[in-house]
């Protein structure tokens, strides 16, 4: 019975690391055909976008063969967009209001991250629960109060309202990953001797 | 960071010189340091998220022009009309459903990711956070396009297979999945990872131990890799919850709220009612209807989560 087992159990191992070894590459081969999919799935909207960003009006109202791919690619599009004046302004806004919320956010809920994660004092715990629990308050609630706020500040169809609410927004989220990160970095140089 | 560290060059030498009376007036004078520090943080929260969420409680209580106080009278009138009825429907349609498709695709997506050798990952996480990357008011437009009902790109492509046209966003069932659509696509990366990050961060051991035991792969994901991802799971559903039940800019764009109100969710009924036809109040006691159900249900998942914490640290 032994002298069986050990027989057997010297020839296993060889045979069953060859069935492991073509199981793993398998179920190598599956994820990857699984994750093409849905990357193709995914990439949908953004290569129709592109797509269609590069057809002529023309060819868009025309409304004949093969919607998904271009048949005449131009660039007349993009360069109109460069050219329009209004859409350079709406660029320098994005830009503009961008820059404004996330130097805001940033500096905000780094100091206040630090403050809360490594200079703990009475009640940083609760006061960083909080800061967690003010990210549970949905935005669909504050948008009616906020537009009576920035109603009240004169802020209404002004784009400075919107470095106000952006922050506010974002500020709640930052604290609470920056506070992860500055719990985890070096203690080092915060030593007391 | 800069105020940070040269805060605490500046700390360093007085408390060398007198180590033992004034520690304590030290630390009274770092912790108010530290509220220094948390001070545009709580301003800014308690002036435009603590006090508006107040004040939209009192808004909801008033009539429509503001003058008078009427109690929860505009709740028993939403509640009265028909169409909040099925606002209250699909609001709760949308948000759990999607939820669940988001939960799990991202679930089987961060497995996938997590089969495949460390070093290709990167470029497979590159584009399947191309979704989650793109402003979600620009990419509902394209989904928009996608789903034109005369010449869409989908319509296109169903006729091509023999399949009649549908009218995408022009009858409520078709739009509704739609909207539900879009919101999986652009939630779902954000899943995958967290939740990928939690897959790695499931020590290896545990894995080897299971199979000395004999477990096999669906033991192994029942009984060690679910529980090790507890934790990660509900806070992840918990946020998506909340931000798909406020989501706005999908049904605003694709739909915005047609055909006849039977795709409106509690985001845009409340812009609609509130700010767009002017009855303040009324949009107000819209946006907070879900509030105690969803702050009901967060206070518990957070509890559970802090719960398991502390065990795992005991």
């Amino acid at each position: 019975m032994s002298g069986a087992a050990a027989t057997a159990g010297v020839l296993v191992p060889a045979r069953r690391h060859a069935s492991l070894h073509r199981q793993r590459a398998w179920a190598l081969w599956g994820s990857y055909a699984a994750l093409g999919v849905f990357v193709i799935m995914f990439l949908v909207p953004p290569f129709y976008m592109v797509m269609t960003s590069l057809k002529s009006p023309a060819e868009i109202s025309g409304q004949a063969g093969n919607p998904w791919f271009v048949h005449h690619p131009t660039l007349q599009n993009f360069i109109d967009l460069f050219m329009m004046r209004d859409f350079r302004g709406f660029f320098l806004n994005s830009a503009m209001i961008t820059t404004v919320t996330v130097s805001v956010s940033m500096v905000i809920s780094v100091l206040a991250a630090f403050g809360l994660a490594r200079m703990g004092f009475k009640g940083s715990q609760t006061l960083a629960t909080g800061v967690f629990l003010t990210y549970l308050i949905p935005n669909s609630l504050l948008f009616i109060p906020l537009f009576q706020i920035i109603g009240a500040l004169g802020l209404i169809n002004n784009v400075r309202a919107l470095a106000l609410i952006y922050p506010t927004l974002a500020v709640p989220f930052c604290t609470w990953i920056m506070m992860g990160i500055s719990a985890r970095s070096p203690a080092s140089w915060m030593k007391r001797h | 960071m800069a105020d940070g560290s040269s805060m605490a060059i500046s700390f360093a030498p007085p408390r060398r010189i007198v180590r033992h009376g004034s520690m304590h007036r030290l630390m009274r004078h770092r912790s108010t340091v530290a509220l220094l520090m948390c001070s545009p943080l709580f301003l800014l929260i308690a002036g435009l998220v603590v006090y508006p969420a107040i004040y939209a409680i009192y808004l909801s209580m008033l009539n429509k022009n503001m003058t008078e106080f009427v109690g929860l009278h505009n709740f028993a009138f939403l509640l009265k009309r028909d169409t909040f009825r099925l606002v209250i429907f699909q609001s709760c349609l949308f948000a759990v459903s999607a939820v669940v498709l988001k939960a799990f695709i991202g679930f089987v997506l961060a497995h996938l990711m997590h089969n495949i050798p460390s070093g290709r990952q990167r470029i497979w996480r590159g584009l399947l956070l191309v979704p989650w990357v793109i402003p979600l008011a620009l990419s509902t437009l394209c989904w928009w396009w996608l789903f034109d009902p005369s010449y869409s790109a989908f319509n296109y492509a169903l006729n091509v297979f023999g399949f009649p046209s549908v009218a995408w966003l022009g009858e409520a069932w078709p739009a509704r999945l739609c909207m539900i659509a879009v919101n999986v696509w652009f939630g779902t990366p954000f899943f995958m990872i967290m939740y990928l990050a939690a897959l790695k961060s499931v020590p290896e051991q545990l894995y080897e131990a299971a199979a000395i035991d004999g477990a096999g792969a669906i033991q192994k994901m029942l009984f060690v890799t679910l529980p090790m991802m507890r934790n990660i799971i509900s806070i992840t559903v918990l946020f998506s919850l909340i931000v798909t039940f406020a989501n706005f800019d999908i049904v605003r764009i694709l739909t915005n709220g047609g055909p006849e109100s039977k795709t409106h969710v509690f985001a845009t009924y409340a812009f609609q009612v509130g700010i767009q036809s002017g009855n303040i109040p009324l949009g107000a006691s819209v946006s907070l209807f879900m509030f105690p159900l969803l702050a009901v249900f967060a206070f518990f998942v957070l509890r559970n989560v802090n719960r398991r914490t502390k065990e795992i640290a005991a």
